[in-house]
């Protein structure tokens, strides 16, 4: 029989282990998996396909902004709830004295929230083909998915911040406070150009806004900006709050 | 085993998720073809845009313009409009690429005369108005309140003198209207507040000087011309003129008249008259189709025949197109060519001297029909000797300068939306207005009517009884069956009622069946109320009013009739598809039964391959009346 302490230790292995594990914890955990999954549906299926303004485009267009509302939800819960639980538990203090890499619990992380954003992005999608008549061309299809994947990263940055900062009992209403108040101004629930134009304009100080102008550009929606400029924008967003996280890291070392 | 386990899981997700994306619809794909008629019929109406289009606004040229129209109306008109942002919750304003295309405001006939299906025919032309120059106020009311609406979207607007001012017997009596004439310059006052009362939209006379050479009707005089004009004018209302000849021309505008209709055929202008025309600032509608009709030099069988005109005209525009004038007076070929050549020499120097000309065609005289014969109109006043721009002008803008019709005839900021598109340049070439893209009217782009070739697949109907009349009426061996028909549906008040009844066995009669022998008795009541009154019996033969059948094979309708003494006489009258004006054939009856041959050949200017309908009605005679039918055949 072999076992851990036999084998030269299988990163991969752990990996999956790590990946695993997090998933049934989640997915058991329902006050985190019933929300992330349900809210961005729900909101779709009311907004977008049953009291939709505008029966031609509206459908396609809130299936593309409620799926980065979908996706940005588990990136900010799992990393920024998570882990602020996680440290006021100690739990998170123990994984870093296991042999286990800290590389794997971002990574599983990371698998966690592509997990949970591939599921909404097929709920959505699914939805949007059969209630919406939502119809585009394969190989769109198939860009927004990536782009809603990928995009989710930015977030996943932004969650390990706030996950490090804040405090175990305060951190999912911080979360909450910053997830949905944002997800409106970026104009993921509805379309940003119902918006008031002050408002219009501070939605480009926003990382969701520009990730949904990204997914847009696929079905020709967008406002129309370069695409360089959502993904300069979208990077800033990640360096800055990996270089936060990194500090508050170490700054927890610290202590 | 854990990591082949892992490679199947993986490998059955993958299979999942390619099948779910392979699932996911995609719009529906188009063969090219498709794409490209998808692109004709899609819609642009109310809100949408045209670019890259040459645009005529009736005033000026602009040679690439973009033209955005929000709810109907012309929005802007600009060099270049910028891209759309692509907004949502509003959608995206459709776009028509016109490279290559000339948009010009919807025409304007200024000399028409409108009944029956006249606006709906002209706007088939991309005529969206016109200006009516005698019809009556039965017509003309109910057309002129629904101009007021923008969802007057598939007919022309109308605006109308109603009916014209002239003398006892003089022009315009001739058409069996029966109308208020003009014997005293007293009478005037009430006259023009008659007239306006039952909404003349201007006054129009009809005028013939006592100085002219020729004398071919009455006219009403200078006295009384003089009385209308100041009248009009203190009723706020244009006063126009009918005139055939310099001298009436002359009188009628030194007495104040705002225009004159019809160019002359008896002279050319002379400077005095120009500069006359000049300072009253008067206009002239030439009418140069019509003047080529009278002289029997009339090109609208050409003018039918290119740019694909045919299929959009109806059957009775044909007729219309292709009728032409008795002699007129003017028998001689050299002479009737001089006649011409002076009307166009006229408008040469009228035109050439900046009187405004506005174009009328005075449809549907003979040789001319609503809306086509605009077109042939622009022709003629460019080889008069109109700039294509100046015909193009008295078509559109120049009208609303001397006619009360608000912005119609120009594409400025606010005003509706009726224009028409037509492939190439107009201002090369006139004809181009021929070659229409599409029409709109007050921004609803209106889908023109083809009428197509006779239909070829029309029922043949052979010779063989109809019916006996002992079966219902709606039984009949072939057609539809028979049915009332009376004036009411034209809005007359004529009464008929039918009966099939007994044959009395007497012995002049033969029963042909043991069981019934019936005949059809028809007997009501001429009223006045409607111009023509009919009432009587009807027999449809298509499935539908619009279906008709061919009736080539068969010789003579036969019949047996008979009436009541005060009766005498019956009318055939024989229906064409899609016409209202029918062949009609007198027979004399008696009391007795008696067998009578229709010979059909006998019929002019009857298409027999498209018959809807053959009725045997009571007409002309007012009163009661009272006749017998039996035994319907062809032959």
């Amino acid at each position: 029989m072999k076992t851990i302490i036999d084998d030269k230790p299988n990163l991969l292995n752990i990996f999956i282990l790590e990946a695993k594990t997090e998933t049934m914890r989640l997915f058991r955990t329902p006050g985190f998996s019933i929300p992330t999954l349900l809210f961005p549906i729900m909101f779709y299926t009311f907004f977008g396909i049953v009291f939709s303004m505008n029966p031609t485009t509206m459908p396609t267009y809130l299936m593309i902004t409620y799926a980065v509302f979908g996706v940005i939800g588990p990136a900010l819960f799992s990393f920024g709830v998570g882990i602020a639980i996680e440290r006021g538990q100690g739990w998170f203090d123990l994984k870093e004295v296991s042999p286990m890499p800290a590389s794997a619990y971002i990574v599983s992380r990371i698998s966690l929230t592509f997990i949970f954003a591939s599921l909404i992005i097929l709920f959505l999608f699914t939805i949007g083909a059969t209630f919406g008549d939502v119809r585009l061309m394969r190989w769109q299809w198939i860009s927004l998915a990536l782009i809603f994947v990928l995009g989710s990263l930015p977030f996943c940055a932004i969650g390990m911040t706030l996950g490090l900062y804040l405090k175990a009992n305060s951190a999912p209403a911080t979360v909450n406070l910053i997830y949905l108040p944002m997800s409106f101004l970026s104009g993921l629930w509805l379309p940003i150009n119902v918006l008031p134009e002050v408002m219009q304009q501070f939605a480009n100080l926003l990382p969701p806004y520009h990730l949904a102008q990204l997914a847009l550009k696929i079905t020709n929606m967008d406002l129309g900006f370069p695409i360089a400029l959502h993904l300069s924008v979208l990077a800033a967003y990640s360096l800055l709050f990996i270089f936060l996280a990194v500090k508050a890291y170490h700054k927890k070392d610290k202590q | 085993m854990k990591s082949k386990l892992l490679v199947i899981t993986v490998f059955v997700l993958t299979v999942i998720l390619i099948a779910f994306f392979m699932l996911l619809p995609e719009p529906s794909l188009k063969l090219d073809a498709d794409k490209k008629t998808d692109e004709l019929s899609q819609e642009y109406k109310g809100s949408f845009i045209i670019r890259n289009v040459q645009v005529y606004d009736g005033h000026f040229r602009h040679k690439k313009a973009d033209v955005k129209i929000i709810d109907n109306k012309i929005s802007v008109i600009a060099e270049k409009l910028p891209e759309q942002s692509k907004s949502i919750g509003q959608s995206k304003l459709p776009e028509l690429d016109a490279a290559g295309k000339t948009l010009l405001p919807g025409l304007i006939d200024s000399h028409t005369h409108a009944y029956q299906n006249a606006l709906s025919e002209a706007l088939n032309f991309g005529v969206t108005t016109e200006l009516d120059m005698f019809t009556m106020p039965s017509f003309a009311n109910p057309h002129q309140q629904q101009r007021k609406s923008l969802e007057n979207t598939s007919a022309a607007d109308l605006f109308s003198a109603t009916i014209l001012a002239t003398a006892p017997q003089g022009h315009g009596t001739q058409y069996g209207f029966d109308i208020p004439v003009l014997h005293s310059v007293e009478q005037i006052p009430q006259f023009v507040a008659d007239r306006i009362k039952q909404g003349a939209d201007y006054i129009k006379a009809v005028y013939n000087s006592k100085n002219a050479k020729r004398q071919h009707f009455p006219s009403i005089s200078a006295e009384i011309l003089k009385a209308l004009i100041d009248s009009a004018h203190q009723q706020d209302r244009v006063l126009v003129v009918h005139v055939d000849n310099l001298v009436s021309a002359r009188e009628a505008i030194t007495l104040g008249a705002n225009g004159i209709i019809h160019s002359f055929v008896d002279q050319v202008v002379d400077k005095e008259f120009v500069e006359l025309m000049l300072s009253r600032k008067s206009f002239i509608i030439p009418t140069l189709s019509v003047k080529a009709s009278m002289t029997q030099q009339s090109e609208s069988e050409q003018l039918l025949k290119s740019n694909s005109n045919e299929p959009y005209l109806s059957k009775q525009q044909h007729q219309q197109l292709t009728a032409r004038f008795p002699g007129f007076g003017i028998s001689s070929k050299t002479l009737q060519t001089e006649a011409l050549q002076n009307a166009f020499r006229s408008v040469e120097l009228l035109s050439g001297a900046k009187v405004p000309v506005l174009s009328g065609s005075d449809a549907p005289n003979p040789g001319t029909t609503h809306g086509l014969s605009l077109h042939g109109e622009l022709e003629l006043l460019v080889r008069a000797g109109l700039t294509n721009e100046q015909a193009l002008h008295s078509a559109t803008g120049a009208v609303g300068h001397h006619f009360p019709i608000g912005s119609r005839g120009t594409l400025s900021v606010g005003s509706s939306a009726s224009m028409i598109l037509v492939d190439g340049n107009p201002f090369e070439s006139i004809s181009s207005t021929q070659k229409i893209v599409r029409i709109w009217k007050n921004g609803v782009q209106f889908e023109r009517t083809q009428f197509g070739a006779p239909d070829m697949h029309a029922q043949k109907f052979k010779p063989g009884l109809i019916t006996d009349f002992n079966r219902h009426l709606n039984q009949t061996n072939m057609g539809k069956g028979l049915g009332e028909t009376t004036d009411k549906l034209a809005g007359g008040k004529s009464t008929v009622k039918i009966a099939l009844v007994e044959h009395e066995h007497t012995a002049n009669v033969k029963a042909r069946n043991e069981d019934t022998n019936q005949y059809l008795k028809v007997r009501g009541e001429l009223k006045p109320g409607f111009m023509f009154p009919w009432s009587g019996i009807a027999y449809l033969l298509g499935e539908t009013q619009q279906n008709g059948v061919n009736l080539s094979a068969v010789n003579s309708i036969v019949f047996k009739a008979k009436a009541s003494a005060q009766t005498k006489q019956l009318s055939v009258l024989l229906f064409q598809t899609g016409s209202f004006r029918p062949i009609q054939k007198d027979v004399e009856l008696s009391e007795q039964w008696q067998t009578y041959h229709l010979k059909l050949s006998e019929l002019k200017d009857v298409d027999l391959t498209d018959i809807s309908n053959i009725s045997f009605v009571k007409t002309r005679t007012i009163g009661e009346f009272e006749f017998m039918l039996d035994d319907l055949y062809f032959e």
